[in-house]
């Protein structure tokens, strides 16, 4: 009898068991409760800026850190990346050897939809929330997530062509993967800027979008419009017009002497305007002083020594020139006490960011800890902007346009332009750009937009002979990664020239 | 030092259960045991029936029991032998001879909750004889399986000893989680623990352990594999992949002594992969890449060196060493009237062939059994095992994190030491280059193992615990209790002297998981006979909770790093993280058995189990029904003396797989940070896509076999054809990146397994004693994809390696999930190919890459219009191969004669193909480092030959798919019982003394290391990924010599 009872108990107990089938998981965050209070839309704006930066695995490929670093530099006249020496996929992309398959465009591509459906969840939520906020707060949020949707949609149209525009969270049932054309693109790049232009405030903090950020990118955007492949003749207008209001109205200048731009304590000086922001603690320093720099002693290295400058671009300055000394060098630091000695390998260092060499003076000490922030437009480029806009608009530079380049080139002690054709002021203007801007990003979308970027990586066969023999007219666009079009279900087309299954 | 501890023990042990309790009783029988041949049967079990009075024959066969009166029946049995019963009557001598049982058609077979007799079974259920375990030197248990069972497939994930393993019954049946069969340990359905220690670098991949690496194989009575609906449904949404049940040894009635198995041996790893010398390998270097200005000069001029061969070093040679290996196990088991105990211990070594690589276990087990009162019966079961594992980053993996078998291949064939630098010199390389060199050489396989570590300890205690109540004859009632306590602890540090720890000053990660499972299971067994029929039934309800912690904390930037992982506190960043994941299963189960005559058997069995992983669709019905008819026990063919056995089985049911990750089916947050003005700022976003209809998958099987044997059971036959469909498969799929992620946990399509089984034993022997023991088992299976995706759409999985994001298998109806996809090579483009300007001549078809003469080339199969275009595109990928074998399977003899025996395995597998991924890294061209010799006579003595294939791609293609099939002498041993004199003399019951060896020989065409390795790919995501060897750990070769001493 006793035995019965026992059982009985156990029964009743397991009857009780079966509540317990529903677990609140304890460690991990539910999205589907987020967004209750402004301080949660908060947290998700940083996350929106994160996919500029990370550096976690994978997706470094993707990011500011290591793969997007080197797209738009490595690769064309001005940087190359040492093949075989640590990271295959950096190097695929300077010698021209990338394919559908490859790392780096994969993971940019992932980076800028992951930022992407980072915006466009917050826009939602923001849309439909009840959360007490005053306007001027909600303005900040949405002002940023436009803001930086855009930016990543500029990312990609630039890199990838036309491509798939998602401005809602999926449904994935009904979700199809169709490109839209480069214009649209555009259209919608333009529109959310605009966007973010009237709602973000003059200044939220240093390293966040701003209205002027906002002004900078439409003259950047609609530059690139003006030129290759869209050729747009109504584009070059605006952005001179954009690019004007930021030289005349916006709070920038240039530094007064070239070097302390790239100085750790001017990172938010007059000259920047927005920036894939780093410091040196907390894992969030990025790789901008480390890819580059000068060979040091070891262990405390000064750099990874795997991006150099191409030789054609140290040649290419002309006497007198600022600039060259402070971009490329071709010795190495012997100590802490910053001493040097040429290296006479007929390597060229890009010196632009480097390390402190002694590791005592740094606030990190890690590698890739680099402090240094990867600009991402600052007034120089404003100024050539509008340089090269007002030219194409109007056919030849006027009297605003010489002003903008050579208040570059005087900064540079080089002397001022005057009397130059169209074709050859813009010719100036793009020189002026590569040395000026140099290892910032500009140079791959520069030679594009002139439709000189087979062409001259063609030429340039001293530093990357690899990239001038790889090099095919297809290479003016990335692949859209393999995996992307066959998860399409043939909803996706690839650029020309690629294989994609 | 261990020889005195064991001595010890055994002596301690000894004195205190030597206290033996003495019963009063009437009358003594005497006798001896012998088998037909003459040869006495010492250790043979005599018992009164009845009651739990019983001995063991001695080392002579000699018995003597005390017994109640004339009217006890003696029941005299031992294993492999059919058990007797006589009477004693007048009888004070008695003098027995046991026969053989081959099939063991009255031995017990241990199923989900309960045991069958073998001839009672319905179901496709293989006992695995405890032979292929003994006196072998194994880590793990599952290499001792590794093709024993026909429908049990298992391959190492590397050659590293206690490696995990991929196993899988009758096929992998679930795309995700997890396709291994569930493990149930004395009827403690195991919790599945994770042996990576997470982090960073190369861990996730290498040093995983096998899920059964915590037993000692010595502890083990007996292992059944559980395959078809019958048995498994019992096991509901577990029971998909098959079910492994083991029983550990019980102190057994009327046996009490003590076993010491002791071996020691060593393990070599000859086989090498034929890489460039130094001498051809500067040249390549210099025609790859005349920049680099250690093999050419500013000017151009390629250096010249005046004794290469000097300067040679085969990294292969300076990675792999003699291993050492060594076990030695002791066990006690015992009785007294009402309590039965084993108690065992062990301990195992083995030294790696591979340096800086050391595995260590230790285990202990108590196991007690105690007759509480008439109807009651309590007992326990306490296990604890440890695992000290000290390794280094073996597999694959690019870049940085690559490890030291691969990089033993693809490292430069020299080492930059003075001598080599002075050689240099003289070559007239400027020092600074050479200094420069030294500075950032770090890769050197050997630098690489001695400044990685890559340790763990793992600390497993399994309690379990039952009541048993025989409430009534023909009802009992049974609450088990069971507890499982697992801890990982990982301790990894890479030194800034390696490639992955150089960037951050050293890498320091320690992580620690905890994993606490708890089951507890209540059911009645009814059992009634009556007439012809006899029912058996059993119904009752399960509830299992398992909490797995995760910890890691991980420090870099070290000034210091002589203390390594030890002082996480000398690095200057750190980083911590945890997580906790809850598992809850509730369920209901029934089984019914029916029997009619000992002539029709019937199976049916039912599991209602509830989840708590799912979100909305929680529960799942489970259930089977099974039909067997024992066609021997027809009045037609009892008196047929030829066939001994012929029952014939059928079977039909419904199991499940529960196995995604615990956050599978939520939308679930992480940390994304940023700075602003220098500040470091935390943000959040979603980290995974939400499936709120997440569910089960649902696995339909059906079998049938057939049972034969002849002549008296000397020959038997079983053989079993199965069809599984698999519904709702769950799979992490690929979804559109521009969707802002890259994969979801949905439940896809429909897959469908088929095999056919087959084993055949025989037993020779002959009067003199000469017995041979053969058993040859075959598997044949395959499967094919019904219904995948949201719209059938194929799905292209990337097996990941390189670093090039390729899906080398896709999964498309109609296909199987073992096709590798790929492009199918067509020679190499040759000048008759282009026109005199270098031009390619209209019709090639090409890829548009400027290709030319010496690149490979491929065939151009289809296009966008489905017929062949002339471009080599995606259009033209098809499947260039599977990694399913199309048969596999053993054949294990065991010789036996006066004494001496001798047992020879053969492992076999025939059609399957391997992705030798490891080509990609060392034939293709491609990168720096070395490469193997086979263009060295085209490509780097003679380059304007176009007679060499440039392979400049690693895009997957034909190149790289190698036949994998193979046979393998898995296990020679010989064995010999000395003489009974010698035994005596040091009062032991009987010694073994045995040499063994495992994988002395291996015939295959693949030109790897070994064919069959699954390099661990990713997070396991996609478990049904096999066959492809990236830089896997090679198997080495062991021999051992042991000893088994019964006291």
């Amino acid at each position: 009898m006793r035995n019965i009872v026992f059982i009985l108990i156990a029964v009743l107990l397991f009857s009780a068991c079966e509540e317990q089938l529903n677990i609140t998981p304890s460690s991990q965050l539910e999205v589907s409760n987020f967004f209750a209070t402004v301080e949660d839309f908060e947290l998700a704006i940083v996350g929106a800026y994160d996919a500029i930066a990370v550096h976690e695995n994978n997706r470094a490929y993707g990011t500011y850190f290591k793969g997007l670093l080197n797209m738009g530099r490595a690769g064309t006249d001005e940087m190359y990346v040492v093949p075989g020496f640590w990271d295959n996929a950096i190097a695929e992309i300077s010698n021209y050897t990338y394919t559908a398959f490859s790392r780096v465009p994969r993971e940019t591509w992932v980076m800028q939809y992951r930022g992407i459906s980072r915006c466009n969840l917050i826009l939602r939520k923001i849309s439909e929330t009840n959360v007490e906020m005053s306007a001027e707060t909600k303005n900040r949020i949405k002002g940023q997530a436009y803001f930086l949707r855009a930016f990543y949609y500029f990312q990609l149209v630039r890199f990838y062509g036309g491509v798939p525009i998602i401005t809602e969270e999926t449904n994935l049932n009904e979700f199809r993967n169709i490109r839209s054309s480069v214009a649209e693109t555009y259209d919608r790049i333009i529109a959310d800027f605009k966007e973010a232009e009237t709602l973000l405030p003059l200044v939220i903090e240093n390293g966040r979008a701003s209205k002027f950020a906002a002004k900078s990118f439409l003259a950047k955007v609609y530059l690139q419009m003006a030129g290759n492949p869209l050729n747009d003749v109504n584009a070059a207008a605006m952005a001179a017009t954009y690019a004007k209001d930021v030289i005349d109205n916006g709070p920038y200048s240039l530094e007064e002497v070239y070097g302390d731009i790239f100085e750790l304590e001017n990172e938010h000086g007059v000259e920047y305007i927005f920036s894939a922001e780093y410091i040196g603690t907390d894992n969030e320093g990025g790789e901008v002083a480390t890819w580059s720099g000068v060979n040091g002693p070891w262990p405390n290295t000064l750099s990874y020594k795997i991006t150099l400058a191409m030789p054609e671009l140290a040649e290419s300055y002309q006497p007198g020139d600022v600039r060259k000394d402070r971009n490329t060098v071709d010795f190495r630091i012997t100590g802490p006490d910053g001493g040097t000695e040429p290296m006479n390998d007929g390597l060229w260092y890009a010196y632009k960011w480097r390390h402190n060499p002694d590791p005592d003076q740094r606030s990190y000490n890690r590698e890739w800890q680099s402090p240094y922030n990867f600009p991402l437009t600052r007034f120089a480029d404003v100024l050539l902007i509008y340089a090269e806009a007002q030219c194409r608009a109007d056919g030849s530079p006027g009297t605003d346009a010489y002003a903008a380049i050579n208040r570059v080139r005087e900064r540079a002690g080089l002397e001022e332009l005057s009397g130059l054709s169209g074709p050859d002021f813009l010719q100036a203007v793009l020189d002026e750009r590569k040395w000026e801007l140099c290892f910032e990003g500009h140079r791959w979308h520069d030679l594009n937009r002139y439709g000189k970027l087979v062409e001259v990586v063609r030429s340039s066969s001293q530093g990357n002979p690899s990239a001038a023999a790889n090099i095919q007219d297809y290479h003016v666009l990335f692949p859209i990664p393999a995996r992307e079009i066959q998860v399409s279900g043939g909803d996706l087309v690839q650029n020309s020239g690629y294989i994609s299954e | 030092m261990s020889r005195k501890f064991n001595l010890f023990l055994i002596l301690t042990v000894l004195s205190l259960f030597s206290c033996n309790i003495l019963f009063a009783q009437e009358i003594t029988v005497s006798g001896t045991v012998k088998d037909k041949l003459g040869e006495v049967i010492p250790g043979a079990t005599i018992l009164e029936k009845g009651t739990s009075n019983g001995v063991a024959a001695d080392l002579d066969g000699n018995y003597t029991i005390a017994v109640n009166g004339s009217s006890s029946v003696l029941i005299y049995s031992f294993v492999g032998f059919k058990s007797q019963e006589i009477e004693v009557g007048q009888n004070r001598r008695i003098d027995i001879v046991l026969e053989r049982d081959i099939i063991g058609m009255d031995e017990v077979v241990v199923v989900g909750y309960g045991t069958q007799k073998r001839a009672d079974i319905t179901g496709a259920i293989v006992s695995v004889s405890t032979e292929v375990i003994k006196e072998r030197p194994i880590q793990n248990l599952e290499e001792a399986l590794q093709g024993q069972v026909a429908g049990l497939f298992i391959s190492s994930t590397g050659g590293q000893p206690g490696a995990a393993t991929k196993m899988n019954i009758r096929g992998i049946n679930s795309m995700a989680g997890s396709s291994q069969p569930l493990i149930v340990v004395d009827g403690f359905p195991m919790n599945e623990v994770n042996t990576s220690g997470g982090g960073a670098g190369g861990e996730v991949y290498s040093a995983q352990m096998g899920a059964l690496s915590y037993i000692n194989p010595d502890d083990i009575e007996s292992i059944e594999v559980l395959k078809d609906a019958s048995a498994t449904a019992i096991y509901g949404n577990r029971g998909a992949n098959g079910v492994i049940m083991i029983t550990t040894k019980k102190g057994r009635k009327g046996e009490s002594g003590i076993t010491f198995n002791t071996y020691m041996g060593f393990q070599e790893m000859k086989s090498r992969i034929n890489v460039m010398k130094f001498g051809d390998w500067y040249k390549y270097a210099q025609l790859k890449n005349p920049q680099n200005r250690l093999f050419t000069a500013e000017d151009g001029t390629p250096y010249e060196f005046d004794d290469p061969e000097a300067m040679n070093i085969n990294w292969q040679d300076e990675i792999y060493r003699r291993g050492f290996i060594q076990n030695h196990s002791l066990s006690l088991q015992g009785k007294s009237d009402k309590t039965a105990y084993t108690f065992s211990t062990s301990y195992n070594q083995n030294k790696s062939v591979l340096i800086e690589t050391d595995f260590q276990k230790l285990t202990s087990r108590l196991s007690l059994d105690h007759q509480f009162s008439d109807n009651i019966m309590v007992g326990a079961n306490v296990s604890f095992s440890n695992i000290v594992y000290n390794g280094t980053i073996t597999d694959g993996r690019e870049g940085t994190a690559a490890g030291v078998v691969l990089r033993g291949l693809i490292a430069s064939p020299f080492r930059m030491d003075n001598n080599t630098a002075a050689r240099f010199r003289r070559a007239g390389v400027p020092n600074i280059i050479i200094e420069d060199y030294k500075r950032n050489s770090l890769s050197a396989p050997d630098n690489v193992a001695a400044n990685t570590d890559l340790d763990k300890v793992i600390n497993r205690t399994i309690s379990n615990f039952y009541l048993n109540v025989q409430i009534l004859d023909w009802l009992a009632f049974r609450s088990t209790l069971g507890i499982d306590f697992y801890n990982l602890k990982s301790k990894q540090y890479y030194s800034s002297q390696t490639p992955s720890g150089f960037l951050d000053s050293g890498i320091a990660l320690q992580t620690s998981r905890n994993a606490r499972s708890i089951v507890n299971e209540n059911y009645f067994t009814l059992s009634k006979s009556f007439a012809s029929h006899s029912v058996k039934l059993v119904t009752g309800f399960s509830v299992q909770e398992t909490v797995s912690e995760y910890y890691s904390a991980k420090s870099t930037g070290f000034e210091n790093e002589l203390l390594g992982y030890n002082a996480l506190s000398l690095g200057t960043n750190f980083e911590a993280n945890s997580s906790v994941g809850e598992r809850f299963l509730a369920s209901y189960l029934a089984r019914a058995n029916y029997s009619f005559d000992d002539r029709y058997l019937l199976t049916a069995s039912y599991r209602r189990d509830g989840s708590s992983i799912f979100l909305e669709d929680k529960w799942g019905d489970f259930y089977s029904g099974a039909l067997a008819w024992n066609v021997k026990n027809e009045s037609f063919l009892k008196e047929l003396d030829q066939i001994s056995a012929l029952k014939l089985r059928t079977s039909i049911g419904q199991v499940g797989n529960q196995s995604v990750p615990v956050q599978g089916a939520l939308l679930d947050g992480e940390i994304s940070d940023y700075t602003f003005n220098g500040q470091y700022y935390t943000g959040v976003s979603a980290s995974t896509l939400e499936n709120k209809d997440l569910s089960w998958e649902t696995s339909q099987q059906i079998n049938t076999g057939i049972d034969l044997g002849f002549f008296n059971n000397k020959l038997n036959i079983v053989a079993d054809y199965y069809i599984t469909n698999t519904k709702n498969l769950l799979l992490y799929t690929p979804v559109s990146i521009s969707t802002g992620f890259e994969y979801g946990w949905f439940n896809v399509g429909e897959l469908k397994n088929t095999g056919f089984e087959l084993s055949v034993g025989y037993e020779f022997s002959t009067d003199a004693g000469f017995i041979w023991n053969t058993n040859l088992n075959l598997t044949n299976s395959k499967n094919e994809i019904l219904a995948l995706g949201r719209d059938g759409e194929p799905i292209y999985v990337d097996v990941n390696f390189d670093t090039k994001v390729v899906d080398e298998v896709i999964l498309e109806v109609g296909g199987s999930i073992n096709n590798i996809f790929g492009y199918q090579t067509d020679g190499i483009y040759t000048s008759d190919d282009f026109d005199l300007n270098g031009d390619m001549l209209p019709g090639i078809p090409n890829e548009g890459k400027g290709e030319i003469a010496g690149d490979i080339k491929f065939k151009d199969l289809s296009g966008p219009e489905g017929i062949p275009d002339g471009f080599i595109d995606g259009f033209d990928r098809t499947v260039i191969g599977n990694t399913l074998p199309d048969i596999y399977g053993s054949w294990s003899n065991n010789f036996s004669f006066k004494g001496v025996d001798l047992d020879i395995v053969l492992q076999y597998s025939y059609g399957n193909d391997v992705f030798n991924a490891t080509r990609t890294r060392t034939s293709t061209f491609l990168g720096g480092g070395n490469q193997t010799d086979e263009w060295v006579d085209s490509y780097i003595n003679n380059p304007s030959s176009t007679q060499y294939s440039r392979v400049s791609t690693s895009v997957p293609s034909d190149n790289f798919i190698e036949d994998g099939s193979f046979i393998r002498l898995q296990t020679l041993r010989l064995g010999y019982n000395l003489p009974g004199r010698w035994v005596e003399k040091i009062r032991a019951k009987s010694v073994k003394i045995y040499a063994s060896g495992s994988n002395l020989a291996l015939l295959t065409k693949y030109s790897g290391y070994d064919p069959e390795v699954t390099t661990n790919q990713v997070d396991g995501r996609y478990s049904f990924v096999q066959g492809f060897d990236y830089g896997g750990f090679p198997r080495a070769k062991t021999f051992i010599v042991g000893a088994n001493i019964q006291f």
